[in-house]
C-alpha cells in the first residue's frame, strides 16, 4: 500500500526536476531570428507566382500587358496574405514559448 | 583567385546515353545525393545496432533526431500527422545530410541548386494537395480558396489571391532553402579568397572571420532543414484540417 504514494511522489519530483532542467537548457527559440527572412520570401514568391500566372494568361489570350499587371497586383495581395499568416504563426509560437517558460 | 561560383558547377562524372532526349549523366550532384542517402542509412542502422537502454553517442544522435522530428510533427500537425511521420523524417534527414555534407571541404552542396529543392517542394505540394482532396473531396478543397462571408463581387478576386498564395508555397519553400545555402557558400568562398589575397601578414583577420562563419553556416544548414520540415508540417496540417 505504501508503495503507490512514494511512486507518485517520485514521478512528481522527476517532473519538477525535468522542468527546471528544461528551463535552464532551453535557449531562445532558435528560429525566431529567421522569421523576418521568411516574411520577405513570402512576399516575393507571392508576387512572382501572380506575375507568372498573369503572363501565362497573356500568352494564351494575347493581351500582353494587362493580365501581367493584374496578376502582379493579385500576387501582391497573395504575398501580403502569406506574410500575415507567417507573422501570426510567429506570434503564436512566441506565445507558446512564454507559456512553457512561465 | 578562384571563382566563388565555381563550386556550384554540375559536372558529369559518368557519361550515359541520353534518355528520350534528356541528359541523364551521373553528375557530382547525383553522387552527393547518393552519399547523403547512404550516410543517412548507415547512421540510422549502425547507430541503432546496439539497441542499448542507455544510448551511446551514435545512438543518441539517432534518438535525438527521431524525437526532434516526432515533436515537430506532433506540435504542428497533431496526432493525425502520425501516418506521415516516416515521410517527414526521411525528408528532414535527407535535407540535413545534404546541407551538412556541403560543409565538408571539396564537397558539392546539392541543396544550393534550385531544381533539387524545387522538386522536393513540388512533391510536397502535390502530395499535400492529394491528401486534402482525398480527405475532404474535390468540392470542399476548391471551396477552401473562398473565405467565408466574401461578398459576391469580390469573390473572383479573393479566389485568385487565395489560389496564388497556395501556389506560392512551393516557390517560397524551395527558394528559401536554395538562397540560404547558396548565399552562405558563396560568402565563405569569397572570404576564403581574401585570405589568399592578403597573404601571411593580413590574411589572419579574414581567416578568423571564416572560422566564425563556418560555425554559422553549420547552424544555417541545420536551421534550414528544420524550417523546411516545419513548413511541410504546416502545409500538411492545412490539408488535414481545411477551414
Amino acid at each position: 500500500m505504501s508503495e503507490r504514494p512514494s511512486l507518485d511522489e517520485l514521478s512528481g519530483q522527476i517532473e519538477r526536476l525535468r522542468k527546471q532542467e528544461a528551463k535552464k537548457t532551453d535557449a531562445k527559440a532558435p528560429h525566431s531570428s529567421s522569421y523576418a527572412m521568411r516574411v520577405g520570401m513570402d512576399l516575393v514568391s507571392g508576387v512572382a507566382v501572380g506575375t507568372a500566372f498573369g503572363y501565362g494568361v497573356d500568352q494564351l489570350a494575347g493581351t500582353l500587358p494587362f493580365g501581367m499587371l493584374i496578376g502582379m497586383l493579385l500576387g501582391l495581395g497573395a504575398g501580403v496574405k502569406l506574410m500575415m499568416e507567417t507573422a501570426a504563426r510567429a506570434a503564436r509560437a512566441a506565445e507558446q514559448e512564454e507559456d512553457n517558460n512561465g | 583567385m578562384a571563382d566563388p561560383l565555381h563550386q556550384f558547377e554540375v559536372q558529369s562524372l559518368i557519361q550515359l546515353p541520353p534518355l528520350a532526349g534528356y541528359n541523364i549523366d551521373f553528375t557530382n550532384a547525383s553522387l552527393f545525393m547518393m552519399i547523403a542517402v547512404v550516410a543517412t542509412v548507415l547512421l540510422m542502422q549502425l547507430g541503432m545496432r546496439g539497441r542499448a537502454l542507455v544510448p551511446g553517442r551514435w545512438q543518441s544522435i539517432v534518438e535525438l533526431s527521431y524525437g526532434f522530428v516526432a515533436n515537430t510533427v506532433k506540435d504542428n500537425v497533431g496526432s493525425q500527422g502520425r501516418p506521415y511521420f516516416p515521410f517527414i523524417f526521411t525528408l528532414f534527414m535527407f535535407i540535413l545530410m545534404c546541407n551538412l555534407l556541403g560543409m565538408v571541404p571539396y564537397s558539392f552542396t546539392v541543396t544550393s541548386h534550385i531544381i533539387v529543392t524545387f522538386v522536393l517542394a513540388a512533391f510536397i505540394f502535390v502530395g499535400v494537395t492529394v491528401v486534402a482532396i482525398m480527405k475532404h473531396g474535390l468540392g470542399k478543397f476548391l471551396g477552401f480558396f473562398l473565405p467565408q462571408g466574401t461578398p459576391w463581387w469580390m469573390a473572383p478576386m479573393m479566389y485568385l489571391i487565395e489560389l496564388f498564395s497556395y501556389l506560392a508555397r512551393p516557390v517560397s519553400l524551395s527558394v528559401r532553402l536554395t538562397a540560404n545555402m547558396m548565399a552562405g557558400h558563396t560568402m565563405l568562398k569569397v572570404i576564403a579568397g581574401f585570405v589568399v589575397a592578403l597573404g601571411i601578414i593580413g590574411g589572419w583577420a579574414p581567416l578568423a572571420l571564416l572560422v566564425i562563419l563556418t560555425g554559422f553556416e553549420i547552424f544555417v544548414a541545420i536551421l534550414q532543414a528544420y524550417i523546411f520540415t516545419v513548413l511541410t508540417c504546416v502545409y500538411l496540417n492545412d490539408a488535414l484540417h481545411l477551414h
